[in-house]
């Protein structure tokens, strides 16, 4: 998955490919007569996205995204600095240049009656059409080409308001891929898909700007998806300076946490996902059946029903405010007595091999009380009631709950 | 691609969509593909064209062409199909229907003789012929003119406001043409004194060009503000409000005007096709002439803006410069027909809709040519179901419009989960 990287050609003499290049350039509005007012929303902007790369826009609510995106896209003029396109700078070109080298999918909702997903399609022809808009063969072939690319051919007879909204932004995709870009730039394309739809979509467009040599540029709110996708992550932080840098990297210098922790929320750079974080009020430790138990094939592999396992009752504890251990005393402690069987917990039950019965699948233990439960569902509910008493002794005592948890030493 | 720029292939070669998309038919691009789009020394992606063999990617491309024809899209093409005939079927269905326009009216003129008058001949009894060329003739090409303005002027205004009740009068033109009109009766009223003085009322001349200058006076009102609204459904706004606020002070003017002055208002609010002579229509057809031309012309850029305003400038389209000119070009055919026919009510909010489900598409392509002709054709069935054939009774024609207009209204929003938010 070589990718040309911005600013090192082959050679420095061929014109470079380097994609979009962001230099010095504030964003804003103009406002009042012949805009002399202006109010600068970002300024200082320094970038790149290059071709082949999957760039994703993040940042909190507010922190300018969209007015970014929309200068990129030349509905507002930049206020200062410049942006170039393969080193073209884009204010020296028209409307209609523009359009064939910039695709969009914006935030708008497209809602037509009486068009079906190729005719939106075809509309992306619109900056290579002749004055009458008349498609030639090669404009269809490419309008072809386009649904193909996001696997939308089945859809391409059906009427655009009949479509899914999964669908619908493939469409919409397909309808930028049609224009023939060398930039596409998508704004918050998954708001409204499904989990499903989300991934499907960024999958889609990491390989449209792996295999068609484009620049992607997408904002999005999605950051857990968008630190598994992205190439490279553009990062709008509360101050409004963009760090542009590697998902990992950003990840690892803390910059992430830094802009989206809050409250209630919490970046766990191992897993890059967001935790809740509620207040702590003790530690627990999860013990295992062991693997040489169940693993009767011999097999000396870690049983992937082990961390399934595991996971599920961390989170059911760090719900209630336990901050999981791996070793040393603990608050609680809950020991799973078997694994389900078929390697999948169903229900939530935990059994002994094949039994189903209502047999204790866990032993959980606090403050010397030993209780034998059956279903995961118990344990939440006992580890819950369990952080209540706790915050309730607190409380009569005046001893304040336990410092917030880092997230425990995981194993 | 008329990208000519060395070095800025986009994602697809130049010239060969075909030649990509037949080795990469769901984006399974083999892995040498993938360099194409990308190289960064800026070579030409067809340059490793022996890749996949130079000699054959024109026929493949001639292929592709011929399948976009008749292979994945054919329901486009039947569709397309369907839209020509429709088409078709509407232009035979206009000249039918000003055909019997021309023959049917209060004096019985057999079919034979109205042929003979219209192509020249004398018919047996000389009234016939001046039935037929001065009255009848003039009133048949109005109604074609006024029904074709009105439709189409409603169309690009349901399009330029992505609202289906949008209507070309949504701006307020018809109530600044009220207004001239008004002025000019009740300021006769007044300066006559007395309701003997100027028993010959307004003149015709006099109050189409009230209406005329009425009308672009709303219009100058309305570019002006749209130069500092960016957001349409804002302008649709003004525009409705402007329309309330101008018929409220006709109301006014009208309140203080002998009301038999009043009653020639009334009359012209209630909407003819009768009353335009050959003289007028030397004005009244080249002002729709040009509407209309403008309109054909500006179907591309309609299209683009079935998406909405931001979508279509990233395909490169001059919205506000569009928007200008559609709301010159709608109001220019609304304005025009108002002042020689009053305000016709209901063909244009309506007949842009049938049109769409007569065509099933919204390419304005095909819409707007559509929306003409079925302007023509409604318009000139409401005017010979005004002269309720074989009666002297005469109905205005906003009642007929009206009685026809209101039930596809009614129907148009019942449908409206699968036209409200889009229509256009």
């Amino acid at each position: 998955m070589a990718s040309p990287k911005t600013g090192q050609p082959a050679d420095g003499s061929a014109p470079r490919l380097e994609g979009l290049r962001l230099e010095g350039l504030a964003v804003g509005y103009r406002a009042g007569r012949a805009g002399r007012r202006t109010r600068t929303v970002l300024a200082g902007l320094d970038a790149t996205a290059a071709r082949g790369d999957l760039t994703v826009l993040l940042g909190p609510n507010g922190a300018g995204k969209s007015t970014l995106l929309r200068t990129l896209l030349g509905l507002q003029p930049p206020l200062g600095g410049r942006v170039t396109l393969d080193g073209v700078d884009l204010r020296s070109l028209g409307p209609a240049r523009r359009a064939r080298r910039i695709g969009a999918v914006l935030t708008e909702r497209v809602d037509v009656a009486m068009m079906t997903a190729r005719d939106v399609v075809a509309l992306g022809r619109h900056p290579h059409t002749g004055p009458t808009g008349a498609r030639t063969a090669r404009d269809e072939a490419v309008v072809s080409w386009a649904l193909a690319a996001v696997d939308a051919e089945h859809l391409a007879a059906r009427a655009l308001d009949e479509l899914s909204d999964g669908e619908r932004q493939r469409v919409m995709v397909a309808r930028a891929l049609a224009q023939e870009p060398s930039l596409l730039l998508l704004d918050e394309p998954s708001a409204f898909l499904d989990a499903p739809s989300r991934v499907a979509l960024a999958a889609l467009l990491r390989r449209l700007a792996r295999e068609r040599g484009l620049a992607v540029v997408v904002s999005t709110h999605d950051l857990e998806l968008a630190l598994r996708t992205a190439d490279q992550v553009w990062l709008l932080g509360r101050d409004g300076a963009l760090r542009a840098g590697s998902p990992e990297q950003l990840t690892l210098d803390g910059r992430i946490a830094a802009v989206f922790d809050g409250d209630e929320l919490r970046f766990d750079p191992a897993s890059a996902t967001f935790t809740p974080r509620p207040p702590v009020v003790g530690t627990a430790r999860i013990s295992l059946p062991t693997p040489a138990a169940t693993a009767a094939d011999g097999r000396d592999e870690p049983d992937p029903r082990a961390a399934a396992l595991r996971g599920a009752l961390e989170r059911a504890l760090a719900r209630a405010g336990w901050a999981v251990r791996a070793a040393g005393p603990a608050d609680l402690e809950v020991a799973a007595l078997a694994y389900p069987a078929g390697g999948r917990p169903v229900d939530g039950r935990v059994g002994p091999g094949g039994n189903a019965g209502g047999e204790a699948g866990f032993r959980c233990a606090a403050d010397g009380v030993t209780r034998a439960l059956a279903t995961i569902a118990d344990v939440a509910a006992w580890a819950r009631a369990q952080a209540d008493a706790r915050a309730a002794r607190a409380a009569q005592t005046g001893a304040g709950p336990a410092s917030r948890a880092d997230g425990g030493a995981r194993s | 691609m008329t990208v000519g720029l060395p070095g800025t292939p986009a994602g697809i070669p130049p010239g060969s969509p075909a030649g990509r998309n037949e080795n990469t038919p769901n984006g399974g691009a083999p892995p040498g593909d993938a360099h194409h789009g990308n190289t960064p020394d800026g070579r030409a992606p067809n340059g490793d064209a022996p890749n996949r063999g130079g000699a054959t990617r024109a026929p493949d491309l001639a292929d592709l062409g011929d399948g976009a024809d008749a292979g994945p899209p054919g329901p486009d093409v039947r569709r397309r199909r369907r839209a020509v005939l429709a088409l078709a079927g509407l232009a035979a269905g206009v000249l039918v229907m000003f055909v019997v326009a021309v023959a049917v009216g209060s004096v019985r003129v057999p079919l034979d003789e109205t042929v003979r008058a219209l192509t020249g001949a004398d018919p047996h009894d000389p009234r016939w012929g001046v039935i037929v060329r001065q009255i009848r003739l003039p009133r048949a090409i109005t109604a074609a003119l006024a029904g074709a303005a009105l439709s189409v002027a409603g169309l690009q205004m349901q399009t330029l406001f992505r609202n289906p009740l949008a209507d070309p009068y949504s701006l307020g033109v018809s109530a600044g043409a009220s207004l001239g009109v008004a002025v000019v009766v009740a300021g006769i009223s007044a300066g006559g004194g007395t309701f003997t003085a100027g028993a010959a009322g307004a003149s015709r001349l006099g109050m189409v060009a009230a209406g005329a200058i009425g009308a672009a006076a709303v219009l100058a009102v309305i570019l002006v503000l749209a130069r500092w609204v960016r957001s349409v459904v804002t302008l649709l706004v003004i525009g409705v409000v402007l329309s309330s606020a101008v018929s409220s002070l006709v109301s006014l003017m009208l309140a203080w005007t002998a009301p038999q002055r009043a009653q020639q208002y009334w009359v012209w609010q209630l909407g003819s096709f009768s009353g335009t002579s050959l003289g007028d229509l030397t004005v009244f057809a080249p002002v729709v002439g040009l509407g209309l031309a403008g309109a054909l012309a500006s179907v591309k850029p309609l299209n683009a803006l079935l998406l909405g305003e931001g979508y279509a400038r990233t395909m490169g389209v001059r919205v506000r410069r569009i928007r200008a000119l559609t709301l010159v070009g709608a109001s220019l055919l609304a304005g025009g027909v108002t002042a020689f026919c009053g305000p016709v009510a209901f063909l244009g909010i309506t007949v842009p809709h049938v049109a769409r489900r007569l065509l099933a598409t919204s390419d304005h392509r095909f819409l707007m040519p559509g929306a003409l002709l079925t302007g023509a054709l409604v318009a000139l069935a409401c005017s010979v179901v005004a002269q309720l054939p074989g009666t002297d009774l005469l109905l205005p024609i906003n009642i007929v419009t009206s009685l026809i207009g209101a039930p596809i209204v009614i129907a148009v929003l019942l449908r409206a989960r699968t036209n409200v938010a889009g229509v256009a």
